[in-house]
C-alpha cells in the first residue's frame, strides 16, 4: 500500500509500519513467554493493577498533551494504527477461538502460553497497543470538546474503560466453588480448584429442590449400545399426549411414572429415595409387528431398563433434564446476621460483597441429590466495567440515531482520494 | 414430533413471496406493485403467526435451536428487505432478501426439528429473548450488507460499479453494527447473572467478538479511505463469513466442546 509511495519508516507512518509494530509486539510477547521466568501479565493484583493502569493512562495523556503534533502521536491517533492494533489484538483472540484454552498441550505449545492466552504476554502487549491508540484518539476528539463528537467519545472511551477494567480487574476476580449438603450444617470454606479459602460468610443448605422435564426416549443400536443420532429425529418425549413415527415404528406412551419401582418386567408408582422415571410404551411397526412394555430411566441407584423392539433396535429412556433447580439456604455473615433465601440459576444472591450462584448438583442422583454446588464470586472492578458497557450502549444508541455517521457522500469520497490518503492529517 | 404444521406455513409464505417477486419483475404497472407488496406482507404475517403459535405450543421462546434461529432470521431478512425496498426502491434488494429468506425456510423444511420443550435453566432469563432477537436482527441486517457486497463485487468485475451501491451497505452496516453491539453487551450482562462472569472467552463469545471486530474494521477503513471500494466490498463479504462462523460454524470447531453455548446436547 503506502510503501509504494514512501519508503518504510518514513513519516508519516501508515499501514505498513502500523502492522509491523503489531506483528513485532506479538513476536516479542511470544519470546517473553518462551523465556519463562517472567511474571505473567495478568498477575498484578490490587493495588498494583490500579497503579499500573493510572501510570499507563497518564503516560498516554501526557504524551498527548505535550507532543500532540509530533509524528508518533499523530501516528497513534491515525486510522492505520487503530486498524493495525485491532488486527493484532484480534489475531490473539482468533488464536483463542481456535485453540482450546485450558486443555492439555505438548510442551512447546504450553511454553508459548497457548493454553492460557488471556494471561500471556502477546495478548497483554497487543492489548496495550490497542488501549494506547484508543485513548489517544479519544483525547483527540475530546479536546476541544464538541457535542457532535459525543457518540464517538462514548464508543471509544467506553470500550477503553471496559477492556482496561476487565483486563486489570481479572487479577482481583475470585470465583470459588462451595459444596453444601442437606443436614450437614453451615459451610464457611470454598475453593478455586487449587486452594481452600475461609470465607466471611457461611452457608447452610436447608433444602435442594429440582423440577424436571418429562424425559426423552431414544432409539438405541443394540449391537453397539450407541444412540441413533440423539440430536435428531430418533428421540421423543415420554409424554402421553404425543405420538411419534420413527424408523417405521409408530410409538405411543401409554403410561408415564415420574418416579417408579420395578418388579420383574413391570413398573409401579413409588416415591422412594432414588426412584427413577419409567414409561409403558406401545410400538407398532408398519409390517404388523407390535411390542408393548416398560422402559425405565437409570440413575446412580437404578440400572437402565431398555425395551427391545427387534434384533437391531431398543428403546432407552434418557435421564430427565432439569427444568429448574434451586437451593434454599441460610447465609450467616461475619457480622452475625442471618439471611434466609433461595439461590436459583440466573438469580444470584449477594452477601458480604460476594455473589452466590447456583452452579450444579449431584447429577448422578438427579432429583434425589442432597448436595448443591454453589459458586461464590467477588469482582470489585465490576462497577467500572459496567460503566464502560453502559457508555458503549449509549454510543450504540447514538449510532442508531444518526444511522450512517460518516458524512462522506459517494461523490465527495471519490473526488478526493489524494486527501484521504494522507491519513494523519485527516481531521474527522 | 415435527414443528406444528410448519410445512403448511412455510409453503404458504414461499408461494406468497414467489408470486410477489414474479409480479414485481413482470409488470411495471402501479396497481400490481400494490398487490405484490400486499403479498410480501401476507408472507410475513403467515410466518409471524407461525412463530407465535410455536411459542405458545412450546411454552418457551422458540429461539433455542439453530432451526428456530433460522426461522427468525428468515422473517427479519424478509422484513428488512421489504422496508428497504419501500424506502429506497431497490428492487434487486427485495429479490435477494426474499430469496435468502425463502432459502432459510427451505433449509428448515429439509431438516425438520424435534418437538422439544426443554429449556435448560441457564437459558431461563429475561435476557434470553432480547439477546437472541437483537442478534438475529443484526445478522439479518448484515446479511443485507453482504448481499450489497456480492452485487458490488460482481458489478466491479463487469466494470460498471457505482459508488452509491456502498452507501446502502453503509446504512445497513451502521444499524446492524449498533444491534450487534447491543447483542454483545446484553450477552455480557446476562452472562454475569447466569455464569458469574461477564466475559469468559467462551468460543462462541470469542467468535461473536471477532464478528464485531470485523465490522469495526470495515467501518474504520471505509472512513479512512472512502475510495477503495474493491477492498471494502471484500471486507464486507469476509466479515459475513466470520459472522456465519459465530452463528453456527463454531459448533464444528475443535473448541466447541468447551463451549457453554452448545444447547443441542
Amino acid at each position: 500500500m503506502e510503501h509504494k509511495e514512501a519508503p518504510m519508516w518514513e513519516r508519516p507512518w501508515s499501514f505498513a509500519e502500523s502492522f509491523v509494530v503489531g506483528a513485532g509486539l506479538v513476536l516479542v510477547g511470544f519470546s517473553l513467554e518462551w523465556a519463562n521466568g517472567l511474571a505473567r501479565m495478568a498477575e498484578l493484583s490490587w493495588p498494583a493493577n490500579l497503579q499500573a493502569i493510572l501510570i499507563f493512562a497518564m503516560l498516554v495523556a501526557v504524551n498527548f498533551a505535550v507532543f500532540r503534533h509530533r509524528p508518533w502521536t499523530l501516528w497513534l491517533m491515525s486510522v492505520p494504527a487503530a486498524i493495525a492494533s485491532i488486527v493484532a489484538f484480534t489475531f490473539m483472540a482468533l488464536l483463542m477461538g481456535l485453540v482450546p484454552q485450558g486443555a492439555a498441550m505438548s510442551e512447546p505449545w504450553r511454553r508459548l502460553g497457548m493454553d492460557s492466552l488471556t494471561s500471556s504476554w502477546p495478548f497483554g502487549l497487543t492489548m496495550l497497543y490497542l488501549l494506547a491508540t484508543l485513548l489517544t484518539v479519544t483525547l483527540k476528539r475530546s479536546f476541544p470538546f464538541r457535542w457532535r463528537n459525543l457518540g464517538f467519545i462514548l464508543n471509544h472511551l467506553g470500550l477503553w474503560v471496559a477492556i482496561t477494567a476487565g483486563a486489570v480487574g481479572s487479577a482481583d476476580l475470585q470465583r470459588l466453588s462451595m459444596v453444601v449438603e442437606e443436614g450437614k450444617g453451615p459451610v464457611w470454606y470454598a475453593d478455586d480448584g487449587k486452594q481452600i479459602f475461609e470465607m466471611p460468610l457461611a452457608i447452610e443448605l436447608l433444602d435442594f429442590e429440582i423440577e424436571e422435564y418429562v424425559p426423552k426416549i431414544a432409539f438405541m443400536d443394540v449391537a453397539t449400545g450407541e444412540l441413533l443420532e440423539p440430536q435428531n429425529q430418533h428421540l421423543f418425549s415420554a409424554d402421553t399426549a404425543l405420538r411419534a413415527e420413527i424408523l417405521g415404528w409408530s410409538l405411543r406412551v401409554l403410561e408415564f411414572l415420574p418416579t417408579s419401582g420395578r418388579m420383574g418386567e413391570t413398573f409401579f408408582n413409588i416415591n422412594d429415595f432414588g426412584s427413577a422415571a419409567a414409561a409403558r410404551v406401545l410400538a407398532r411397526h408398519a409390517d404388523g409387528r407390535q411390542v408393548e412394555g416398560w422402559v425405565g430411566a437409570g440413575n446412580a441407584l437404578n440400572p437402565y431398563h431398555p425395551l427391545r423392539l427387534d434384533e437391531r433396535h431398543a428403546l432407552l429412556m434418557l435421564p430427565p433434564e432439569a427444568k429448574e433447580f434451586r437451593s434454599k439456604v441460610s447465609i450467616f455473615t461475619a457480622s452475625g446476621e442471618r439471611l434466609d433465601t433461595t439461590v436459583r440459576v440466573n438469580q444470584p444472591v449477594v452477601a458480604e460483597g460476594w455473589s452466590v450462584y447456583q452452579l450444579s448438583y449431584d447429577e448422578t442422583y438427579g432429583r434425589w441429590s442432597a448436595i448443591s454446588v454453589l459458586e461464590l464470586v467477588r469482582d470489585p472492578w465490576l462497577p467500572v466495567v459496567y460503566t464502560g458497557i453502559y457508555m458503549m450502549f449509549a454510543g450504540a444508541l447514538y449510532m442508531l440515531w444518526l444511522g450512517k455517521g460518516m458524512k462522506i457522500s459517494p461523490a465527495e469520497g471519490d473526488a478526493k482520494p489524494e486527501q484521504a490518503r494522507q491519513g494523519q492529517s485527516e481531521q474527522a | 414430533m415435527i414443528w406444528i404444521n410448519f410445512p403448511a406455513y412455510a409453503l404458504a409464505a414461499l408461494v406468497a413471496w414467489s408470486l410477489a417477486l414474479a409480479m414485481n419483475r413482470l409488470s411495471r404497472v402501479r396497481g400490481n406493485t400494490l398487490i405484490a407488496n400486499g403479498l410480501v406482507g401476507v408472507g410475513l404475517a403467515v410466518m409471524a403467526t407461525f412463530v407465535v403459535t410455536l411459542w405458545l405450543s412450546l411454552d418457551r421462546p422458540p429461539i433455542r435451536t439453530l432451526g428456530e434461529t433460522r426461522l427468525w432470521y428468515s422473517i427479519f431478512l424478509a422484513g428488512i428487505g421489504f422496508v428497504i425496498y419501500l424506502r429506497w426502491r431497490h428492487k434487486w434488494f427485495l429479490e435477494y432478501s426474499l430469496g435468502m429468506a425463502g432459502l432459510f425456510l427451505l433449509v428448515n423444511l429439509a431438516h425438520p426439528e424435534t418437538y422439544d420443550k426443554t429449556l435448560m435453566p441457564a437459558l431461563q432469563s429475561p435476557w434470553f429473548v432480547p439477546h437472541v432477537v437483537v442478534y438475529i436482527f443484526a445478522y439479518a441486517l448484515l446479511a443485507g450488507s453482504s448481499l450489497v457486497a456480492i452485487k458490488g463485487i460482481w458489478e466491479n468485475r463487469l466494470g460498471r460499479f457505482q459508488p452509491s451501491t456502498l452507501a446502502l451497505a453503509d446504512n445497513l452496516v451502521y444499524v446492524g453494527f449498533a444491534f450487534l453491539t447491543f447483542g454483545l453487551l446484553f450477552g455480557a450482562l446476562w452472562a454475569k447473572e447466569a455464569w458469574g462472569h461477564y466475559w469468559t472467552w467462551d468460543p462462541k463469545e470469542t467468535w461473536a467478538f471477532l464478528t464485531w471486530i470485523a465490522y469495526l474494521l470495515y467501518i474504520h477503513h471505509r472512513h479512512h479511505k472512502p475510495a477503495e471500494h474493491r477492498l471494502h466490498l471484500w471486507l464486507l463479504g469476509l466479515s459475513f463469513v466470520v459472522l456465519l462462523v459465530a452463528w453456527f460454524g463454531v459448533n464444528y470447531l475443535p473448541t466447541a466442546q468447551y463451549s457453554v453455548h452448545t444447547y443441542t446436547n
